[in-house]
C-alpha cells in the first residue's frame, strides 16, 4: 500500500472514532443513555 | 413490532397496580415488548409505553410505576396521579387496566377506587391467580364484576394465561365504556371540598375537577395542589379551614378515606372471596424464618455472594483463554496481511484488535454475572436481602429502601441512581443517589478479574482468587455506609425514615427472564465494546503512536549496538545478528525501539507528566495514563494497557495473554530499576483504586438530571480523592508489610 493511502486511511480512521466519541458524549449530556437496557430518559423527575 | 392499522381507533390505555403485581409483564404479554420485569417492589420508576391491537383498536399501553395509593409522595409514584389526571403533558387515559394482586384483593382494590374517583373506565386484571389459588384463595370473578361493575379478567401474566380474555375486556370496554362504582361520601366530605373550592378559587385563581378536590383534602402533601403554585405554608393554612366541617362531623382528614374506603371494599370481598386455612406453615414463611434471621440470614447472604463470585471466577476461565487464543489469531493473520504497511498494521493490530479484544474477552464474566443477578432477583430473595439491610442502613441515616437502587447498582448504576426516585425523602434520596455508585458495577468486574488472574491466582490459588473478587464487590457497600452517615449528619441533617416493604412471595425465575436479561446485559456489553470502546482504541493508540521520529529508532540502534560492544561482543557479530529478523538480540533491540516510541508519545509524555501525582500509589505512568483515559468509561484501562503492551512491545503469536505481559513488565528507571511494577500492594491498590473512582461518563450525567450538576460534580470529586486515597493508604501498608 502507498505511503500516502495509508496515512490518509489511518488519518480517516480517527477522525471518524473522534466524531463518534464527540457525539457519543453530545447524546450522553443530552440524555443519559440508560445501562441495563431500561431505555434513555431526558425529563426525569426533580422533587 | 406492531403495524400501525389505518382504520383502526386509536385509544391509550393505562396500566396502573400496586408494586410488584406483575405489570410489567403484563405490558410485556400485551406489547410483545421486553420491559425489565422483577420479583421486589420499585423495578419500574417511570412510565413506559408500548402499543397492541384489540379488535378494531389500535391502543398505546403506558406502564406506570407501581403505587400503594394516588397520594404519591415518591417521585415515581407522581407519575401515576400526573397519567391520570392529564397533567405533565400526558394525555389523559381512555381505559385504565388495574393489576390486582389475587392473593391480596382488598389492599389492592384500595388503589383501583381512589383511581375510579377521576371517571376513567376500568378493567381488573386479577393478576397472580396461581399463586392466590395455592395459598387457599379463591375469588368469584363474576360476582366481583357485578359488585364493582367494571370487567374482571384472572390473569397469569407470566405464563400468558387470560391475556386474550383480557384483551376482549378491554376491547369491550372501550367500546362500552364500563366505570367502577364509586364511593358515596359523607355529606361533610361535600361541604369541605366546597370550601376547598372557595378559597382555591378566590385566592388563588386554582380550578380543579371534584376528584382533584378530594385528592388535596385528604393528602396534606398533595402533587395537584404543587401545581396551584402555592406555598407550603399557605397550603397547610387553607387545607386547615377546608378541612373544620370533616372535624365536625367526627373525621379524622387524613385517615377518613382509608377508613371509609376499606369499609366499602370489606363488605364486597367479604361476599367474593373465600379464604381455605392452610393446615401447615407456608414453605414461604419457613424460609423467611431462616433467610430473614438477623445473624443467620447475613451469613447465608454473604455465603451466596461467596458462591456466586466463586462461579464467577471459575465458570469463565476456558471460555475467557478461547477467546484470548482468537484474539492473538486475529492479530498474527492481520499482521501478516498488512506487513506492508505498518502503521495500518499496527492501528489494526495494537490498537483496534488489542484494545477491543480485551475488553470482549470478559463477555463471559458479564453473562454470569447478570444470570445470578436474575435469579436471585426473580426468586424473590433480594427483597429479604433489602430486609436484612435495614438494620445495618438505619444506622447511617438510610433505611431498606435505599438497598434496591444500591442493589441495582451493582448491575449498573445509571438504573440504582434512577430508582432512588422510590425514596420519599428527597434527603435520603439524595444521600443514596451520592453512595449508590461506590456499589462494585459491571463495569469493574473486567478489572478485577485481569489483575486476580495475573497476581494473585498464580501465587495464591483459585480460592482465594474467588475470595478477593468477593470482598472488592463489598469494599464500596463497607465505605458507603459510613460515608453516608457523614453526609447525613454533616451535610444535609436527615432524620431516619421508618421503611415499609412488601416481601414479594418465592417464585421460581422464569428461565425466559433470566435469558432475556444475560441476553440484553451482553448485547449492551458487546455495543459499548464495538462503538465507544472501539473509538476510544483508535485514539488512545494515535496518542501511544505519535509522533514517531525515524532518528529515535536511529539513536535506540546506536546506544544498542554500544552497549552490546562494551559487553565484549565483538562488533560484526552484533551486526549480523541484528540482520537476522528472529534472532535474539535482534527482537531485543525491536522492543527497546517501540518502547522508545511509546515513551516519548503524547500519551507517554501526559502519563509521566503525571505519574508523580500516583506515585505514592506505586502507580507507573503506564498505569497512569491508563487511569486516566479511564474516565469516560472504566473498562477503558483494559483496552488501554492492551494497546500500550501491545505497542510497547513485539507481539506475535507466541507472545502470552495481556496478563503475562503484565506481570513480565519491570521499572526502566528510578530506585526500583529492574523490580516488577505489578507487586501486590501496586494490583491492591489499582483495584481499590477502581472500585471507588467514579469513572463512569454515563453516571456523572444521570446524577446531574436527578439530583442537579453541584451534587454531580460533587459526586465526582469526593470519590476520585477517596480512590486516590485508597490506592495510596492500600500500597503505603501493603508494602510496609511486604517490602519489595
Amino acid at each position: 500500500m502507498n505511503n500516502w493511502i495509508e496515512t490518509v486511511v489511518v488519518a480517516l480512521l480517527l477522525v471518524l472514532a473522534l466524531a463518534y466519541l464527540l457525539r457519543s458524549a453530545w447524546r450522553k449530556w443530552k440524555s443519559p443513555i440508560c445501562g441495563d437496557g431500561c431505555g434513555c430518559s431526558s425529563k426525569l423527575l426533580k422533587k | 413490532m406492531i403495524q400501525p392499522n389505518p382504520d383502526a381507533r386509536q385509544a391509550t390505555v393505562a396500566v396502573i397496580g400496586n408494586p410488584n403485581t406483575g405489570k410489567s409483564t403484563l405490558f410485556n404479554k400485551l406489547t410483545g415488548k421486553r420491559q425489565r420485569v422483577g420479583n421486589y417492589p420499585g423495578v419500574t420508576v417511570e412510565k413506559k409505553t408500548g402499543r397492541f391491537q384489540a379488535g378494531g383498536w389500535d391502543i398505546t399501553l403506558v406502564d406506570l410505576p407501581g403505587a400503594y395509593s394516588l397520594a404519591a409522595s415518591s417521585p415515581d409514584e407522581r407519575v401515576a396521579v400526573d397519567v391520570l389526571t392529564g397533567q405533565g403533558g400526558n394525555p389523559r387515559p381512555d381505559l385504565i387496566i388495574c393489576v390486582i394482586d389475587a392473593s391480596n384483593l382488598l389492599r389492592n382494590l384500595f388503589l383501583a377506587m381512589q383511581a375510579a374517583d377521576f371517571g376513567i373506565p376500568m378493567v381488573l386484571a386479577l393478576n397472580l391467580w396461581d399463586e392466590a389459588k395455592k395459598t387457599g384463595i379463591e375469588i368469584d370473578p363474576v360476582a366481583l364484576a357485578e359488585k364493582l361493575g367494571v370487567p374482571v379478567a384472572p390473569t397469569v401474566a407470566t405464563r400468558g394465561e387470560g391475556i386474550e380474555a383480557l384483551k376482549l375486556a378491554v376491547e369491550r370496554s372501550l367500546e362500552t365504556p364500563s366505570r367502577m362504582n364509586v364511593m358515596e361520601w359523607p355529606s361533610a366530605v361535600d361541604v369541605a371540598i366546597g370550601r376547598l373550592d372557595t378559597l382555591l378559587n378566590e385566592k388563588h385563581d386554582c380550578r380543579l375537577s371534584k376528584p382533584e378536590f378530594r385528592r388535596v383534602l385528604f393528602d396534606s402533601d398533595s402533587a395537584i395542589l404543587g401545581r396551584c403554585g402555592i406555598s407550603r405554608h399557605n397550603r397547610l393554612a387553607i387545607l386547615e379551614e377546608a378541612r373544620k366541617p370533616l372535624f365536625e362531623a367526627g373525621l379524622n382528614p387524613l385517615a377518613a378515606e382509608a377508613v371509609l374506603i376499606y369499609d366499602k371494599l370489606g363488605e364486597v370481598v367479604s361476599k367474593v372471596e373465600t379464604r381455605t386455612r392452610m393446615s401447615h406453615t407456608p414453605l414461604s414463611e419457613k424460609l423467611d424464618h431462616i433467610l430473614t434471621h438477623r445473624f443467620l440470614g447475613l451469613a447465608l447472604f454473604a455465603a451466596m455472594m461467596f458462591l456466586v463470585f466463586q462461579a464467577i471466577y471459575s465458570w469463565a476461565r476456558p471460555v475467557m483463554e478461547a477467546m484470548d487464543w482468537a484474539t492473538k489469531w486475529a492479530q498474527g493473520h492481520t499482521a501478516s496481511l498488512l506487513s506492508g504497511s505498518p502503521m495500518l498494521s499496527s492501528l489494526l493490530t495494537d490498537g483496534v484488535i488489542a484494545g477491543v479484544g480485551s475488553v470482549i474477552a470478559f463477555l463471559p464474566q458479564i453473562l454470569i454475572l447478570f444470570f445470578f443477578i436474575s435469579v436471585l432477583e426473580d426468586s424473590g430473595y433480594m427483597a429479604r436481602a433489602a430486609f436484612l439491610m435495614d438494620k445495618l442502613f438505619s444506622w447511617c441515616g438510610l433505611n431498606g429502601k435505599s438497598f434496591v437502587p444500591m442493589l441495582s447498582s451493582y448491575a449498573c448504576a445509571i438504573p440504582g441512581v434512577m430508582s432512588a426516585r422510590t425514596i420519599e425523602d428527597p434527603k435520603a434520596r439524595l444521600v443514596t443517589i451520592l453512595i449508590a455508585p461506590l456499589m462494585s458495577c459491571s463495569a469493574r468486574l473486567p478489572v478485577y478479574v485481569l489483575m486476580i488472574g495475573a497476581f494473585v491466582e498464580p501465587s495464591y490459588g483459585r480460592f482465594t482468587a474467588g475470595l478477593l473478587l468477593f470482598s472488592m464487590h463489598f469494599i464500596g457497600l463497607a465505605l458507603a455506609l459510613p460515608l453516608a452517615f457523614v453526609f447525613n449528619r454533616f451535610l444535609l441533617k436527615t432524620h431516619s425514615q421508618p421503611f415499609l416493604l412488601e416481601l414479594p412471595p418465592y417464585r421460581m425465575p422464569e428461565p425466559a427472564n433470566v435469558f432475556w436479561r444475560m441476553w440484553e446485559r451482553g448485547r449492551e456489553f458487546l455495543k459499548r465494546a464495538g462503538t465507544v470502546i472501539l473509538a476510544l482504541s483508535i485514539v488512545i493508540w494515535a496518542l501511544v503512536y505519535f509522533p514517531r521520529p525515524p532518528e529515535l529508532a536511529q539513536k535506540v540502534r546506536r546506544d544498542f549496538v554500544q552497549e552490546q560492544v562494551s559487553s565484549g561482543r565483538p562488533a560484526s557479530e552484533v551486526g549480523q545478528a541484528l540482520e537476522q529478523p528472529g534472532s535474539g538480540l535482534s527482537v531485543e533491540l525491536k522492543n527497546r525501539e517501540q518502547s522508545a516510541y511509546v515513551q516519548q508519545s503524547l500519551m507517554g509524555r501526559l502519563g509521566r507528566t503525571v505519574q508523580p501525582v500516583f506515585a505514592p500509589a506505586g502507580f507507573d505512568w503506564k498505569i497512569t495514563i491508563g487511569v486516566l483515559a479511564s474516565f469516560p468509561a472504566r473498562e477503558v484501562i483494559i483496552s488501554t494497557l492492551g494497546i500500550i503492551y501491545n505497542l510497547g512491545a513485539e507481539v506475535d503469536e507466541h507472545s502470552g495473554p495481556l496478563r503475562e505481559r503484565l506481570a513480565a513488565e519491570r521499572w526502566t528507571e528510578g530506585p526500583l530499576t529492574g523490580r516488577p511494577v505489578f507487586t501486590l500492594p501496586v494490583v491492591l491498590g489499582i483495584m481499590v483504586f477502581f472500585a471507588l473512582c467514579l469513572q463512569c461518563g454515563s453516571t456523572v450525567a444521570i446524577i446531574g438530571k436527578e439530583a442537579g450538576w453541584k451534587w454531580s460534580l460533587f459526586a465526582f470529586c469526593y470519590m476520585t480523592g477517596l480512590a486516590w486515597l485508597g490506592a495510596v493508604l492500600v500500597y503505603q501498608a501493603g508494602t510496609a508489610i511486604f517490602p519489595v
